[in-house]
């Protein structure tokens, strides 16, 4: 089986690592880069767990090749917070709201809700459940998370 | 109660680990990497029942990479359970030894230098089955000349439970109105979203770490070293974060057994996550239970009488199966007082999927087809059905005799409140078609007190430093999972001690540090009977500080001293206050130096044969059908319950948020398909846990009671609220459509039968 | 469950592609998205030694609209793309309500809806649309070209009438016809987002209440998506009242052949196709 070098900028930084054709890119991300935010929850795209931003979309990484992710660009959630450290809205949102309990799904999570504020400024609760309907949470019941998004949407600014 | 100072208790504090878990930075068990590491993998039984004539596993230990493969014969024949005071109960070995008994069931481990070899290695085991006749549910295993599962039990029953109170043939005798209805209930998955994991490393002196994604790191502690042959001591557990449990982690599983033996055999650390396909198909679900119930009133609504018998679809072994069918016939007796009251259950062995505890542990079996029988008897006494409840209520020092005294209980408050938030009498004087309301309650205990694991220790301990720099440190084997009982124990201390939450740190989770012992989560035990150890130590290092300010100070001895805002203060003189790390100093040097520490404990005492305390509630379900498909929207959830104190009312509505999330499910969309034992639907896109999409808006209020037990007041909160919402839903659905669901879950075809006459 | 061997191609041209395709024949299959690919790799649903990846092919994306030649959607697009692409939103609502309704936002970003037509499951969302649109699929081989309409495409559950050495370049819609009306309706037990497990497509097109054209697709009801002939021929021609649509309901009920599986009984989802069916023509009724 093949064999690939895959060149690939993760939260900022740039990587070259050796891949097998079949690597999955959340297993680039967690075994070989050890970034192990990015969680398997289910390793078939249902559970959102192992969402991350693959060229500025949020795509689930253990659906993706990393050969797919060859010359392009990742963000984790470990680059959601910006480098000196200062949360994103959307994570301090989620700590305020008590968003997190057992904080398996909250990466993914986290992620999604980042990228929905992006695409919607102001985002209906309507809007956010249908946006957040790509990960599952078994212990919040949603309602705080979804709090925390709207917190967050307002917090961001008109 | 409420101290003149700011109390920490009843604040709305968020969690401290939550910064973790939002940047990524939280680690849980397949996170955690260690040089050397090997990838394990279990082989896994296709039949659901079968003799095991022999296994080669001579391929998969010449393929390059795999370092170690075992099987039921390379390990010692110790049979676990977490029923260590029934050895009989104790009925699974790691891997299988002659005998497979349910498809999934452990045959071998192997351990290689990645996953990809492990899963290719574990394809080259040859396992030579010769198949045997199995049986698939209650009736096929109860019937004459069924095979057997376990040959110890020809007539697959494992154990049976009885309860008896009163005169019942009396009860039924004397009533006006008796009825008698069936239900079942389905299996289910806890769907808990991180996978079991391990990480095991022998240490060279021959003692073993495990890093393990569980809920009670001290019965893996203890049947590890049983299993392994071992001394207590000799096995380190530590639980890393863990990603939600819901039951589902509370027993030493195989790959937990199997990553230590590895890591022995190859003096190297050994992992093994499982995925979800395994966890669907072969973890641990719900106890599908048959309930036959038959129940009498006087015309008035009083109850006369109850019985109850329950058959527990258990799977090819126990687990925590007997503890769920003692709870069943508890649950039973709970919310109404009833004069008479039998019980019998029987847990009955199939070749299916071992079932467990999970989330309310029989509650929502029990409470399904209490609260849909009482509400059915409702119908036709034709009396409201929170009026039939009110009258029937338990109230505070009633007695289930020798079995529970209920001391707080503000269930009837529950009633009234629910009746009021709901809009109760206004939707129901003017029913609307396809739409309707549903009402169902709940009591749910705060830990048991029944020794199963036979532990010598404490049921809980914790053990607090403080020190001169205005710190404390709490150390508790006591398992956060999620639900947040870590940021409790701490309000707890820090309220005690009158410091920050900032000001405390916790060191949980490992049983070489924390003192024995902390049972773990599962009961809804950890804030009452942890936070009670809690608060022993608190007083035992503040009966202390308060010596050295009495002395400072010079105190008359009928000064009441506090702790609050960081000091230390006689109540009725504040401003003569020390700071608590001065005060700290000042017991260190009257001590010669030495840290000032204490321990505190708690096991259950004389508080019946169940729980010290219970929780109560009352759930109403707002159902929209439509008549045309079917299908059930849950327009609106209201909620009112008794936890006794809220010590952290933002933790005590996650709870709640999210048990209606899993009993969303549980009534609606969630079901384990089997046939003949095989899971048909093992993935989470056709096992259908509910999405943000699906909840319905929600209400909720507590009604503030105080008990006595607890730490502060304070009951559970966590698990009773996973109770009422199948029944509720299920009563909504009666309203609306006329359907009446015995058998969970509830579907849209029979509805849609129903009101086609059929 | 892991994902099996394979070696991964990524073309930059569509000779590439085919000059792959024919080198490694049916052991090569051809991603997109990947979203149901990957998967059914991992359950072994499914196997290949070769993967071939499309997105590198320039030539196979994007999405286009004009008023005469209609939509041109790359075979590479994603669903996100074509679903937020504003002549599909304005000219061809029934495809747009079923984008929005595939899978979750992640997929979306991923998958393509050359990949779900090719994946040909008789749920596939976006097939009842596209046929109602008349949406023809560009077929290309090392030995010509083809165009096949999208009804033609479906061979069975996981079938299509893709040669081994073939690709799908684009998938073309002629413009709507003038005062077309559609609605697409799913039906799933939990959120929109869950896989269908009955959905359909209405074009109509009304003279007053009197039905000028029907068609009437029906996906996830018989091995592939289908035409519902019968039920259309109780509408064609007919006035669009009250009783006329109970008729069709049945016979729309009557017309399809689903079978019971585990999500379902035949039964109920016949009964589905009715009660979609009626509340679909009493919704196109009301639009002026």
């Amino acid at each position: 089986m093949r064999r690939a070098l895959v060149h690939l900028t993760v939260n900022g930084d740039r990587y070259c690592v050796a891949v097998r054709s079949n690597t999955l890119l959340v297993e680039l991300l967690r075994d070989h880069l050890r970034l192990t935010g990015t969680k398997v929850g289910c390793g078939t795209g249902d559970c959102g767990a192992c969402t991350v931003f693959l060229n500025g979309r949020t795509v689930n990484s253990c659906l993706t090749l990393a050969v797919e992710a060859d010359g392009g660009e990742i963000t984790t959630i470990e680059g959601i917070a910006s480098p000196a450290g200062e949360l994103h809205p959307v994570q301090a949102a989620f700590i305020e709201h008590g968003a997190t309990q057992c904080g398996f799904c909250t990466p993914g999570m986290v992620v999604s809700a980042v990228q929905l504020l992006r695409d919607e400024h102001r985002p209906s609760e309507e809007c956010i459940r249908h946006a957040i309907a790509g990960n599952l949470c078994r212990c919040t019941g949603y309602t705080k998370i979804v709090e925390a998004i709207e917190a967050a949407a307002e917090r961001s600014g008109p | 109660m409420k101290p003149g100072r700011e109390t920490l208790i009843g604040q709305r504090i968020p969690r401290p680990d939550a910064r973790d878990k939002v940047t990524g930075a939280a680690l849980y068990t397949d996170d955690l990497h260690l040089p050397g590491m090997l990838h394990g993998a279990m082989l896994r039984s296709p039949l659901a029942h079968a003799r095991i004539r022999g296994i080669d596993v001579s391929r998969a230990l010449a393929l390059p990479g795999v370092k170690c493969v075992i099987t039921g014969q390379d390990v010692p024949a110790v049979r676990y359970g977490n029923w260590r005071l029934v050895p009989e109960l104790q009925d699974e070995t790691a891997l299988a030894r002659e005998t497979v008994r349910f498809i999934g069931d452990e045959v071998a481990a192997l351990a290689a230098v990645d996953r990809d070899t492990a899963l290719e290695a574990l394809d080259l085991i040859r396992v030579d089955y010769e198949e045997l006749p199995g049986v698939f549910s209650v009736d096929e295993a109860l019937a004459a000349g069924a095979p057997a599962v376990h040959a110890e039990h020809p007539d697959n029953i494992s154990l049976t439970r009885e309860i008896d109170y009163g005169d019942l043939e009396r009860a039924f005798a004397e009533a006006d109105y008796v009825r008698e209805d069936t239900f079942t209930t389905h299996a289910v998955s806890h769907a808990y979203l991180e996978p079991c994991s391990v990480l095991a490393r022998a240490e060279p002196d021959g003692r073993l770490t495990v890093w393990t994604s569980t809920q009670t790191p001290y019965y893996i502690q203890c049947l590890l070293a049983r299993t392994l042959g071992l001394r207590e001591n000799e096995v380190r557990v530590i639980k890393p974060c863990v990603g939600g449990g819901f039951g589902g982690k509370m027993e030493l599983r195989p790959w937990e057994f199997a990553a230590a033996w590895m890591a022995r055999a190859t003096r190297r650390p050994v992992k093994i996550t499982l995925d979800r396909q395994e966890e669907l198909a072969a973890g641990r679900r719900r106890h599908p239970v048959r309930i036959r119930t038959k129940i009498g009133f006087r015309r008035d609504g009083t109850l006369t009488g109850k019985s109850v018998t329950a058959h527990l679809d258990g799977g090819a072994y126990n687990g925590m199966g007997p503890t769920a069918t003692f709870l069943i016939g508890n649950f039973g007796a709970m919310l109404y007082r009833f004069p008479a009251y039998r019980y019998r259950g029987i847990y009955v062995y199939t070749n299916n999927t071992p079932a467990g505890a999970m989330r309310g542990f029989g509650a929502p079996q029990a409470l399904f087809a209490g609260e849909m029988q009482m509400n059915l008897a409702a119908r036709e006494l034709g009396i409201d059905p929170i009026e039939l409840r009110l009258k029937n209520a338990m109230r505070p020092g009633d007695e289930i005799p020798g079995v529970a005294t209920i001391s707080s209980c503000g269930f009837r408050e529950c009633l009234e409140e629910v009746r009021r938030l709901s809009d109760w009498d206004r939707r129901r004087a003017a029913p609307q078609p396809g739409q309707g309301l549903g009402l169902a309650c709940y009591s749910f205990i705060s830990g048991g007190v029944f020794n199963w694991f036979d532990t010598r220790y404490p049921f809980s301990s914790a053990e607090v430093k403080v020190f001169d720099d205005g710190t404390a440190q709490l150390t508790t084997l006591a398992a956060d999972i999620g639900q947040g009982s870590d940021l409790i124990l701490v309000q707890i201390l820090a309220e005690e001690l009158g410091l920050r939450v900032a000001d405390v740190r916790l060191l949980t989770g490992d049983t070489a540090a924390c003192p024995q012992s902390d049972l773990g989560t599962w009961g809804s035990r950890v804030t009452l009977m942890a936070g009670n150890a809690v608060r022993e130590a608190a007083r035992e290092i503040k009966h202390k500080l308060y010596e050295m300010v009495s002395l400072r100070l010079d105190l008359n001895v009928i000064h009441e001293l506090e702790c609050g805002d960081g000091h230390i203060y006689p109540k009725s003189r504040p401003s003569k206050r020390i700071p608590f790390g001065e005060v700290v100093a000042m017991a260190q040097r009257a001590n010669r130096g030495r840290p000032l520490k204490a321990t505190g404990y708690y096991t259950p005492r004389d508080c019946g044969l169940v729980s010290p305390a219970f929780s109560f509630g009352a759930q109403v379900a707002d159902v929209r059908v439509d008549l045309a498909t079917g299908h059930v929207r849950v327009q609106g959830m209201t909620t009112v319950h008794d936890c006794g104190t809220e010590i952290n009312p933002m933790a005590v509505e996650g709870q709640l948020e999210g048990s209606i999330q899993m009993s969303l499910g549980y009534a609606l969309s969630e079901e384990l398909i089997t046939e003949r034992g095989r899971t048909l639907n093992a993935s989470l896109l056709d096992y259908k846990v509910p999405v943000a999409e699906d909840m319905p808006p929600s209400r909720s209020r507590t009604v503030e009671t105080y008990e006595p037990a607890g730490p502060f007041g304070a009951k559970e909160a966590g698990e009773g609220l996973a109770c009422p919402t199948a029944p509720a839903i299920a009563h909504a659905v009666l309203e609306a459509t006329g359907y009446c669901c015995k058998d969970l879950p509830i579907r849209p075809e029979k509805i849609l039968e129903h009101l086609a006459g059929g | 469950m892991r994902l099996p061997p394979f070696d991964y191609h990524a073309p930059h041209t569509l000779e590439e592609l085919l000059t792959l395709l024919a080198q490694h024949g049916p052991a090569a299959r051809v991603m997109g998205g990947g979203t149901d690919l990957l998967r059914a790799l991992k359950t072994g649903k499914v196997c290949c030694e070769h993967l071939i990846g499309v997105k590198g092919v320039q030539e196979l994306g994007g999405v286009e609209f004009d008023e005469i030649q209609g939509l041109r959607v790359g075979a590479h697009a994603v669903l996100a793309d074509v679903e937020r692409h504003p002549a599909v939103r304005a000219r061809y609502p029934a495809l747009a309500a079923a984008l929005d309704t595939l899978a979750t936002v992640q997929v979306r970003h991923k998958a393509t809806v050359a990949g779900n037509l090719c994946n040909a499951s008789p749920c596939a969302d976006t097939a009842t649309p596209l046929m109602a649109h008349g949406a023809r699929l560009e077929l290309v081989r090392p030995s010509g070209q083809r165009e096949v309409r999208v009804e033609e495409f479906f061979r069975g559950p996981g079938r299509t009438l893709l040669e081994a050495d073939e690709v799908v370049t684009c998938i073309r819609v002629p413009p709507p016809r003038a005062r077309l009306r559609t609605h697409f309706s799913k039906f799933s037990p939990r959120s929109r987002v869950d896989i269908a497990m009955v959905n359909l497509t209405v074009a109509m097109v009304l003279d007053g209440d009197l039905v000028e054209h029907v068609e009437l697709f029906l996906g996830t009801v018989a091995p592939t998506p289908m035409r519902a002939l019968r039920t259309e021929a109780v509408l064609r021609g007919q006035r669009l009242d009250a009783e006329r649509i109970r008729a069709a309901a049945a016979a729309a009920q009557a017309e399809c052949r689903p079978i019971t599986d585990m999500r379902a009984t035949k039964e109920y989802k016949a009964r589905l196709v009715h009660a979609m069916t009626q509340r679909a023509l009493e919704s196109l009724a009301v639009v002026r």
